[in-house]
Formats: structure tokens, C-alpha cells, sequence
């Protein structure tokens, strides 16, 4: 593949990157494949070394959408660097599963929070209606034959209300922890997937 | 207000949300069949009526 050729299917891989960005790039290839040449070295061999544009373009939007997800903390980010990453053929298909199962389970708990703090909430103001003086018994009917003392239940109902919204509310704070972790963790073995890829040593920021 | 300080909120309301239902379902007083007896005993009482 002649240089310019190369040169035009890199940068229009690029066409995500900034222009500033993107230019830079261009500029540091061309200047490598320049030097190369300048040496002695064939310019097809010089490029076949490089690798296909192709590739070189997903390792740059792969990078590029991690930093952006680390920047701007957003779901659609994190997706975006994973199936980024994912482009490139080197994550682990072992972990991939792991990734969507602990992204489930961080649904499945939102959801479980969602519930129980409502029926809590529900509970505690049934219990508080009865508390008031209203007619709780159609809402806790024991039986026909069977009449409780209104007050004492009710109670009972509003803090069994407390009790299992703060329960919801915990599991949510507890989400939202496990979020931060998930988020950061991911993150951090996209980098590592890149950086080995690039054959950086684990570890290395940029 | 920070994730630690509604954890704690949340922690007191666990508390407090089980020592009010446990006091006061502990205190209830169910009738049936002219009987009275603690909600643990109607509890006990249908499982067995429905054996």
C-alpha cells in the first residue's frame, strides 16, 4: 500500500476523533514512514510494519472512547469503550459473560430496591391511614370471623413500613456503591486489555 | 447530603422501623372464635388450621 493511500484510509477511520486530535495522528505516522524512508527502508514494508489502518484506527477509538467514559461517567459511555475495546478482539470472551452477568445482577438490585421501598411506603401509609381513624380492615383482612385492635396493628404495619423501605433505600445505596466499583473496575481492565495490546506495561497511565 | 449520612438515616429507620413492628405485633391482640391470642399464636393457629 503506497503511503498516501495509507494515510487517506487512516484518517478517515479516524472521523471520530477531533479534527485537532485526528491531524496529529496523521501527522505522527507520516512523519514516521517518512524518517523510515529517508533511512533506506521500503515504503511497502514500511507500511505492511504499521499494520492495517483498520486496526490502528479502532486501537485510537477504543483509547479515545475509555477516556471518554472516564471523564464523563455515563452508561452509554462505559457501552460505548466496551464495545470499542471489544473491536479490537482481545477481551477476555471469558470475562465478557462475567461483564453482562454483574451488569444484570446491578439492574436486578435496583429493581429489588424499587419494590421493596415502595411497599414499604405503601405499608407505612396504610398503617398511618389506620392510624388516623380510616378503615385499615379493608387492607388487613385476617379472616371474617377474626377483629385485631385497630391501633396496635396499625402500628405494627407502619413500622413494618420504616422497616422495609429503609431496607429498599440501603439496597439502593448499596447499588449505587457497586455501580462506582463496576464502573471503575471495567474501566480499568479495558485499559489493561489496550495497554497489552500495545504492549505497555500493566499499569501505565497515559 | 452525602451517601454515608443517608446510610446511616437508613440504618436508624431499619432500627427503629423493627423495634416499632416487632413492639407492637408483639402487643397484638387478635380475636377469633371468642379466643384472643398474640399475632405469633394466629399465625401458628392458621397454619395449623389449614394442615
Amino acid at each position: 500500500m503506497a503511503k498516501n493511500s495509507f494515510l487517506k484510509q487512516l484518517a478517515d477511520r479516524l472521523r471520530f476523533l477531533a479534527e485537532a486530535e485526528r491531524k496529529d495522528i496523521i501527522y505522527d505516522y507520516e512523519e514516521h514512514i517518512n524518517a523510515a524512508i529517508e533511512n533506506g527502508e521500503d515504503e511497502a514494508k514500511v507500511i505492511e510494519k504499521l499494520g492495517s489502518p483498520e486496526l490502528i484506527a479502532r486501537q485510537f477509538n477504543a483509547t479515545q472512547s475509555i477516556k471518554n467514559a472516564e471523564q464523563n461517567k455515563t452508561t452509554g459511555n462505559m457501552l460505548r469503550a466496551v464495545v470499542a475495546t471489544m473491536g479490537l478482539g482481545i477481551i477476555n470472551l471469558f470475562l465478557i459473560g462475567p461483564f453482562f452477568g454483574l451488569l444484570g445482577c446491578l439492574i436486578a438490585f435496583y429493581g429489588a430496591a424499587f419494590g421493596i421501598t415502595l411497599g414499604g411506603l405503601v405499608s407505612a401509609a396504610i398503617g398511618m391511614y389506620g392510624l388516623l381513624g380510616g378503615n385499615v380492615e379493608q387492607f388487613i383482612h385476617l379472616g371474617n370471623a377474626v377483629s385485631y385492635n385497630v391501633d396496635v396493628m396499625s402500628m405494627g404495619v407502619v413500622g413494618l413500613g420504616i422497616f422495609l423501605a429503609s431496607i429498599g433505600g440501603l439496597i439502593a445505596v448499596f447499588s449505587i456503591w457497586g455501580t462506582r466499583w463496576f464502573y471503575k473496575g471495567t474501566i480499568a481492565y479495558l485499559k489493561l486489555n489496550l495497554n497489552v495490546l500495545k504492549g505497555e506495561p500493566v499499569g501505565q497511565r497515559k | 447530603m452525602n451517601l454515608k449520612k443517608i446510610t446511616q438515616w437508613l440504618f436508624i429507620g431499619v432500627l427503629v422501623g423493627a423495634l416499632i413492628a416487632f413492639v407492637s405485633f408483639k402487643e397484638a391482640a387478635i380475636k377469633i372464635d371468642g379466643k384472643t391470642m398474640t399475632l405469633q399464636e394466629y399465625i401458628s393457629y392458621e397454619i395449623h388450621s389449614q394442615e
